[in-house]
């Protein structure tokens, strides 16, 4: 397998986690933040009526494996993605992926109390707290994701 | 009524040990808090607890600049590593204070300091904004 191969590979499979990890928090954010009142009828109550504490737990792997994935990664990148990216003047665009390196581990620091408010999920003095930690993670995860997508069509392994 | 997110019947059963207690959320709420704070000065103060410097697998204590001819020094994960370690002393720490103390915070701040803290890190980015085209 070449150099290019394997990076490429771990690439993939932490984009992969990212996916999970972006429908996971995406369900919850929606679901916590729009609850259905009723039973589910079309496929947005659907999307809206999932039990979303139950997914705290996966969210919190799901995070630190994904960023576990992505700092391995990262020792790769800064040689041979980023210095092409800067010598061909995207600078922007590195700057993106600099404020995702930020966005992501600002994440993590949130992880614990996020986990907290979740298994806590009846005490109503967590609901405000638990649904705007969702929202803000789930915004997270989102810009990180459209980042790396973005960097990768810039300048992928390989390339 | 709900049928999603709010009371999940299942949630109150399946709550561990962990999350029923009072020490681990005082520690969870005040590692959240400090993580970004933490983060930031660690960034814009440039305290990364090491270098990595990947051409060449090398490690050094604290901030090291690049060296010549053996590529780019990397901070970040020094600073994540920092973030954990002072987040995880500062909640253990408050652990130590009477629960009265650490109820008093707002817990709006979890969610509020986060998004605050983005701003000087967008700001500490900007020779990257200012400098070439579009993308």
């Amino acid at each position: 397998m070449s150099v290019a191969a394997f990076w490429t590979i771990l690439l993939i499979i932490h984009g992969l986690l990212a996916v999970a990890l972006l429908g996971a928090l995406t369900h919850q954010a929606v679901a916590v933040s729009m609850p259905v009142r009723q039973a589910a009828g079309n496929f947005v109550d659907r999307f809206r009526a999932v039990p979303a504490a139950g997914y705290a737990t996966a969210v919190c792997i799901l995070w630190v494996v994904t960023f576990i994935m992505g700092a391995w990664i990262y020792t790769k990148y800064r040689i041979t993605i980023r210095i092409p990216i800067e010598q061909a003047g995207y600078w922007k665009t590195q700057g993106f992926f600099e404020l995702k390196e930020h966005v992501v581990t600002i994440g993590l620091g949130l992880l614990p109390a996020y986990w907290y408010f979740w298994k806590n999920a009846r005490d109503p003095q967590y609901d405000s707290v638990r649904k705007w930690l969702t929202v803000v993670l789930a915004g997270m995860i989102w810009f990180s994701f459209l980042v790396g997508h973005v960097v990768n069509n810039v300048r992928g392994f390989g390339s | 009524m709900s049928t999603t997110t709010s009371r999940p019947s299942t949630v109150q059963s399946s709550a561990t040990s962990l999350a029923a207690s009072a020490k681990f959320k005082t520690f969870a709420i005040v590692f959240s808090l400090t993580a970004p704070v933490v983060y930031v000065l660690c960034e814009l103060f440039s305290l990364p607890l090491f270098t990595y410097h990947p051409a060449t697998n090398r490690i050094d204590f604290g901030w090291a600049p690049g060296r010549s001819g053996e590529g780019p020094a990397m901070y970040w994960y020094g600073w994540v590593v920092t973030m954990l370690i002072g987040s995880t002393v500062l909640g253990w720490l408050a652990t130590l204070l009477p629960e009265g103390a650490t109820k008093k915070i707002p817990l709006v701040l979890v969610w509020l300091l986060p998004i605050l803290a983005l701003i000087p890190l967008i700001w500490s980015l900007r020779p990257f904004w200012e400098k070439g085209g579009l993308l």
